[in-house]
């Protein structure tokens, strides 16, 4: 943070995370650290950085987590509140007139297809998401078999998550611990 | 089952899988799967799927698939329920650990915990992925649109809507086939 700009106040910060969850679509990470970065300046890059990565460690969407963290450095808890209803209220409005619009022609055989070939599209687009973040990471072979093991817990065996997470977190986190050294 | 019991089933699911959300609401996408199709049965698995890509094609956080859940089972008020639920316990948390952060960041325990989490995020989004594909799948060509999908978001940095946009019109063009 440079000292001379004023901290954003709880308008500017509802809007800013209104932008961003309006521009977002198929994700809001790329826009949420375009906008906060680069064209408001709330945060520099490493700092966007750490925040997304304890967003992405505790449980939650991490684009809300991250919404928290930044609302709640500039004004305290009414802060985190006004970037909470920034990034959900204006897409969920948005969102809401969606669903109605589903409700009406979503039965309709071409409108089935056409959602269906979406679907296995989005589909594709997660498995892409996660190939990226693959590709970003400096991969040391134990920590590519934690993530094998917790990819063949879901897909392959069916495991509930919870237990997933409760077993091999322990053990990314020790391994990591090790490497550290 | 009457209204209410409907929204105390919404917020107990979903501010569960909002504290076990870990690495987004796109890893507990199986947990969700489990509940809403098999354990309470509001919906078939292709609904839910479809639900989903129309939450990826609207604008916002991913995880507004919830909201949609909570339309489709309890209306305005589901989607109010599952919205808050889903985001309120996790919220809380955040907001307890951005306090943390500060004073705990550069802590070797710290820089170990999130090195050894992300590869468990990681299995786990990219496992979400197969299993909402394996969900809507319908036809032999579905599984080509899925792959190709994959192929161009992982090797490009085209936004994503267009390949929704495209794979919305393969789609018409399937239904002629």
């Amino acid at each position: 943070m440079s000292g001379a700009r004023p901290p954003p106040g709880h308008g500017e910060l509802f809007l800013g995370f209104a932008k961003m969850g309006l521009s977002g679509f198929g994700g809001v990470l790329a826009f949420a650290r375009q906008i906060m970065v680069e064209e408001r300046k709330w945060l520099d890059d490493r700092e966007f950085a750490e925040m997304l990565a304890l967003g992405q460690i505790l449980p939650g969407p991490n684009v809300v987590n991250l919404s928290v963290f930044v609302g709640a450095r500039f004004r305290g808890p009414s802060g985190a509140l006004a970037s909470l209803g920034g990034i959900l209220l204006p897409p969920v409005c948005v969102i809401a007139l969606v669903a109605l619009v589903y409700d009406a022609i979503g039965s309709h055989p071409l409108v089935q297809s056409a959602i269906g070939a979406v679907a296995m599209a989005a589909a594709g687009l997660i498995v892409a998401m996660g190939a990226k973040i693959v590709a970003r990471l400096p991969w040391r072979w134990p920590l590519a078999l934690v993530a094998a093991a917790a990819f063949a817990g879901v897909a392959v065996f069916g495991l509930k998550l919870v237990w997933i997470v409760l077993a091999l977190a322990p053990v990314g986190v020790a391994i990591a611990w090790m490497q550290a050294e | 089952m009457n209204p209410s019991d409907r929204l105390i089933d919404l917020a107990e699911v979903f501010a569960v899988l909002s504290l076990i959300a870990i690495g987004g609401a796109n890893a507990v996408l199986p947990d969700m799967h489990r509940q809403v199709v098999e354990v309470h049965d509001w919906m078939s698995g292709q609904e839910l799927a479809r639900l989903f890509a129309v939450a990826q094609a609207s604008p916002g956080p991913n995880m507004l698939v919830v909201a949609l859940i909570g339309w489709h089972v309890a209306g305005p008020l589901g989607l109010l329920t599952a919205t808050i639920a889903m985001c309120g316990p996790s919220s809380l948390l955040a907001y307890l650990a951005g306090h943390l952060r500060e004073r705990l960041s550069g802590a070797r325990l710290v820089r170990a915990a999130q090195a050894g989490m992300v590869p468990v995020a990681v299995g786990l989004v990219i496992a979400s992925g197969v299993i909402m594909a394996d969900a809507a799948f319908t036809q032999a060509g579905d599984l080509l649109i899925f792959v190709a999908a994959a192929v161009v978001a992982t090797a490009t940095r085209l936004n994503p809507l267009w390949i929704l946009a495209t794979a919305a019109l393969v789609g018409l063009v399937m239904a002629f086939v």
